[in-house]
């Protein structure tokens, strides 16, 4: 794991808390301390299967209420160096909510009001520790939607999305979490609580928004909001070729047309959702699960569960190996690709648009396949990355790798990505969250090795590869995932010279270094 | 350390860098950027050779005024102190260096005018979007450093939002370039430092512009309405129903009578909207419109009407004002009240009111006037009195520490209009 220089607690630390929060909103318990020590970095499972679940345990966790108790810790770790970690739901998959120079992690889940909502005016205004369902839920009541549903919405706050420049599943709709903020409020790194709005320019929001804690807390959001969908359609189709899949997909949003949800996934990835049979529906790495292991498990019960696990192991520590021959094998078994598009709102216009979609899709050789698929997908939407200690128990690991460039520039990447990694891990990839310019691909790779140091490095080898390939390629490194510590290296060669600006930033905002550090390149 | 040279020396220096016949001391050239009252203008014609520029006159401690092809210095903000001034104009800098028809992308200097961009994007079927016919007249610099509040669409968002990656000139002569991408997590949203920072960040030389495929139909529509507020309560409900015209405003009796001229009846108010887009979507957008038009009290206005507007509004020389309207971004629920207290005020002082740039929070509330002498400033003032905040340029303290950091010698010159 990454860690900087580790901060020595004052002892008179605890004791200058209690001057600003009460003692039940502040610990220095182990068991508190354990539980902050790391978030959902994929990485970190590695040290937790090597029995060091306490991967960098901070030294005080604290739950503010305000923005105001907020300026008074930052003030206070500004004093004395104390590094600061702002914590949302800790369902981050970068490192980025680690406190990994020590130091104080700042939960806002107290902070999750709603302040305001406004059909009339199209907003609402949340307090940035609200989990994502929970905001989601109070604006339905109201017959308002954020239209934001990232696969982490039980789990991830407002200020965490904010944060890491989140992405939903109806992002191709409703825009990323960046699209859809219009104010903020956040306390910065000298302890000023500071208010801005897009409305203002210099735009500050877009500086905040994606900082990941560098450069400010954010502790108040203004959002758009939309009247809930009147309509909502599914329709899936099966295209022979991702290129093929890609130029439908790219024609259509050219054409004006704005779907809801497009997913359109590898041969690979589809390969193995026939495979499965329920795998459709979920993520890739619940889908690499299913084709590698859980097939043993339906044949012959739980009794085999040891089995089941070498048997992973071992087609896992050969994962190159397998790729290449899926690789080879692709062109006799393949049906194509999937694809799910889904239009929401007005019902005329969903299925005005359902038809011109469609016509593109026939345009490039696409079989329909009807609504099922979709709706299968909108059913288990949420249904990804909880279940993958396994692989993991198996001796191996997963990760995903979201990245994105312009359509032009995203077939080359896609295959530089899994040139580069296929020797290495088992690949697959989906393409979501496309836009006029270009689209996200989202690739999920496992592999295993033996030990932990083993591991480690074929981790960091297989990140090291794809995200080379991703610059040379003139992709960018994230999507939607962020920075955090995984990606930090990475910085400089994805801003080149410009990082020297994000630089001058960070001393403006936070002059002592004192949020997040060590995260970001910063 | 500021090196101390003459008038003659510091031109000397710059017409080193651009050659001799890229700059001018002669008063028939710098009379032309009054404003700052430059003692000469510099013409360079690559990004380079910009930030070159910069970097001589940080030493030099001479200040800068960015302009676009003669416009854009006619106000500035306060030098730090009194000192040599030059005018740094992008005329020059007008080549379209790539346009990405997969992407649907245009990279180009910022000194080309908006106009011509749009005429060489026309040639191979594509559009900088549907933006007001006042922008053509300006450099795509002066729309992305200095956003006017016009520069937008219901069905694009506004102009600077197309933006997806540039290359901007620091003070002290360093370059920066953002990474081209559809959107991505890799930190705060750099670009957007310099979008609308007036040239007191740096100077944007190249911008990578989203552009549109020409569309498959646009169909102009007006509506006819009782009183102001019926139009835009039907606007509002457009904008909430996911029906996004392409161009949406809502008028005024007297700004009805100056845009519409003779519509066959009198009209009280007007609602008009350009739909665009594939024909099939197109149509079916229109019967929405109708319907939520409708339901407000709206009654349309014979077609022709409606293209005669459209025809007209799409040329850059149409001014339909005598002086520059003063504006405010109002919200949609507080829209009523600040009619009504506009109107209040201005009941014995006929004057053109307007709504644009509508989405789903809220509206522009233009005020304009024909009349002679009856000013910006004086339109403003009355929007102030009305409890309304008119547009107003400023620079937040923390932008304003971030541009003592990029510049720190205060070369750059903020510029207002």
């Amino acid at each position: 794991m990454p860690q900087t220089q580790r901060y020595r607690p004052s002892p008179a630390l605890g004791s200058e808390l209690l001057a600003i929060l009460p003692a039940e909103r502040i610990s220095q318990g182990s068991a508190d301390r354990l539980i902050y020590s790391r978030d959902m970095w994929p990485k970190t499972l590695l040290s937790v299967r090597d029995n060091k679940p306490s991967v960098c345990p901070p030294d005080v966790v604290v739950w503010p209420e305000s923005a105001e108790e907020i300026a008074a810790i930052v003030k206070l770790c500004r004093r004395d160096h104390v590094p600061l970690v702002p914590w949302g739901g800790g369902s981050g998959v970068c490192g980025g909510a680690m406190a990994t120079s020590g130091g104080i992690v700042l939960d806002l889940k107290r902070m999750n009001r709603l302040l305001l909502a406004s059909s009339d005016d199209g907003l609402a205004t949340f307090q940035a520790g609200v989990i994502g369902q929970t905001l989601e839920d109070q604006l339905n009541r109201r017959g308002l939607t954020l239209g934001h549903f990232p696969a982490s919405i039980y789990c991830s706050t407002l200020g965490g999305w904010l944060a890491a420049r989140s992405a939903g599943q109806l992002s191709s709709k409703y825009g990323k979490i960046e699209d859809m903020v219009l104010a903020l409020e956040a306390v910065l790194g000298d302890g000023r609580i500071v208010r801005c709005s897009s409305a203002e320019q210099p735009d500050l929001v877009p500086l905040i928004v994606g900082s990941e804690g560098t450069l400010a807390i954010i502790t108040e959001a203004t959002l758009r909001v939309h009247r809930l969908a009147a309509h909502r359609v599914f329709r899936a189709y099966e295209v022979p070729r991702v290129s093929a899949g890609c130029e439908g997909f790219r024609r259509a949003l050219q054409r004006g047309l704005r779907p809801a949800v497009m997913r359109l996934y590898d041969e690979t990835d589809s390969l193995l959702a026939r495979a499965s049979g329920q795998g459709r529906a979920a993520g890739g790495q619940r889908r690499l699960l299913a084709a590698l292991g859980e097939e043993l498990e339906a044949r012959h019960g739980e009794r085999i569960g040891d089995l089941k696990r070498l048997l992973l192991g071992a087609a896992l520590s050969r994962a190159g190996m397998l790729s290449r021959l899926a690789e080879r094998m692709l062109p006799r078994l393949s049906g194509g690709c999937l694809a799910i598009v889904g239009f929401e709102g007005e019902p005329s216009l969903c299925q005005a648009e359902v038809e011109l979609f469609h016509a593109e899709l026939l345009g490039v050789g696409a079989r329909d396949l009807g609504e099922g698929p979709g709706l299968s997908w909108y059913q288990h939407r949420y249904a990804v990355s909880y279940k993958q200690s396994p692989l993991y128990a198996a001796g191996g690991f997963a990760d995903t790798m979201e990245v994105a460039a312009t359509w032009e520039r995203l077939l080359p990447l896609y295959k530089s990505v899994r040139e580069a990694i296929s020797s290495l891990a088992m690949v697959l990839a989906h393409f979501s969250h496309a836009y006029p310019e270009g689209c996200s691909i989202y690739f999920t790779f496992a592999a295993a090795a033996e030990g932990r140091a083993k591991s480690d490095l074929l981790y960091d080898e297989i990140w090291r590869r794809g995200l080379q390939a991703v610059i040379k390629e003139g992709g960018t490194i994230s999507h939607h995932h962020g920075v955090g510590a995984s990606k930090a290296a990475y910085m400089a060669e994805e801003h080149g010279p410009a990082l020297a600006v994000y630089r001058q930033l960070k001393a403006v905002m936070d002059p002592d270094g004192i949020l997040n550090p060590g995260k970001m390149g910063l | 350390m500021t090196e101390s040279l003459s008038l003659d020396g510091i031109a000397a220096r710059l017409a080193d860098i651009v050659g001799a016949s890229h700059l001018s001391s002669a008063p028939a050239d710098v009379d032309a950027y009054g404003g700052l009252s430059p003692f000469a203008v510099v013409w360079p014609g690559s990004p380079s050779e910009v930030a070159a520029v910069l970097k001589a006159c940080t030493d030099l401690g001479v200040a800068v005024g960015i302009a676009g092809g003669g416009a854009g210095v006619a106000h500035h903000w306060p030098l730090t102190a009194e000192r040599p001034r030059v005018v740094l104009d992008t005329l020059r800098m007008s080549n379209i260096l790539d346009v990405d028809e997969t992407s649907l992308t245009v990279l180009a200097q910022t000194g080309i005018q908006v106009r011509h961009l749009e005429e060489a994007l026309r040639r191979q079927g594509l559009t900088l979007g549907p933006y007001p016919a006042e922008l053509q007249l300006a450099t795509l610099g002066g729309l992305l450093a200095a956003p006017p509040a016009i520069a937008h669409s219901p069905q694009t968002g506004l102009f600077h939002d197309g933006c997806l990656g540039l290359s901007v000139a620091h003070a002290d002569g360093s370059s920066v370039q953002t990474r081209v991408a559809p959107r991505r997590a890799t930190g705060p949203d750099l670009a957007r430092v310099y979008l609308g920072s007036r040239g007191g960040l740096g100077v944007i030389t190249t911008a990578t512009m989203r552009v549109y495929r020409v569309p498959e139909l646009v169909q102009p529509i007006a509506f006819a309405f009782t009183g102001l507020e019926a139009a835009h309560a039907g606007a509002r409900e457009l904008c909430a129903s996911g029906v996004l015209p392409a161009r949406l405003r809502v008028l005024g009796e007297e700004q009805a009578l100056s845009e519409l001229g003779d519509a066959g009846a009198p009209v009280r108010a007007a609602c008009l909207a350009v739909l665009s887009g594939p024909g099939a979507l197109v149509h079916v957008q229109h019967r929405l419109l109708d319907a939520i038009l409708g339901r407000a009290g709206g009654m349309e206005l014979p077609q022709p009407v409606a293209y005669r507007w459209w025809e007209r509004s799409r040329s850059p020389g149409v001014q339909p004002d005598a002086t520059p309207p003063a504006g405010a971004r109002v919200r949609h629920s507080r829209l009523g009240e600040a009619l009504a207290s506009v109107r209040e005020l201005t009941r014995r002082r006929p004057l053109n009111l307007w709504l644009d740039e509508l989405d789903l929070h809220g509206a522009n509330l233009w005020l304009g006037s024909r009349r002679a002498g009856e000013g910006k400033r004086s339109l403003a003032a009355l929007l102030l009195d009305a409890g309304l905040e008119p547009f107003r340029p400023a620079f937040s303290p923390l932008m304003e520490e971030l541009r003592q950091k990029l510049d720190p010698r205060g070369t750059l010159v903020v510029m207002e209009s």
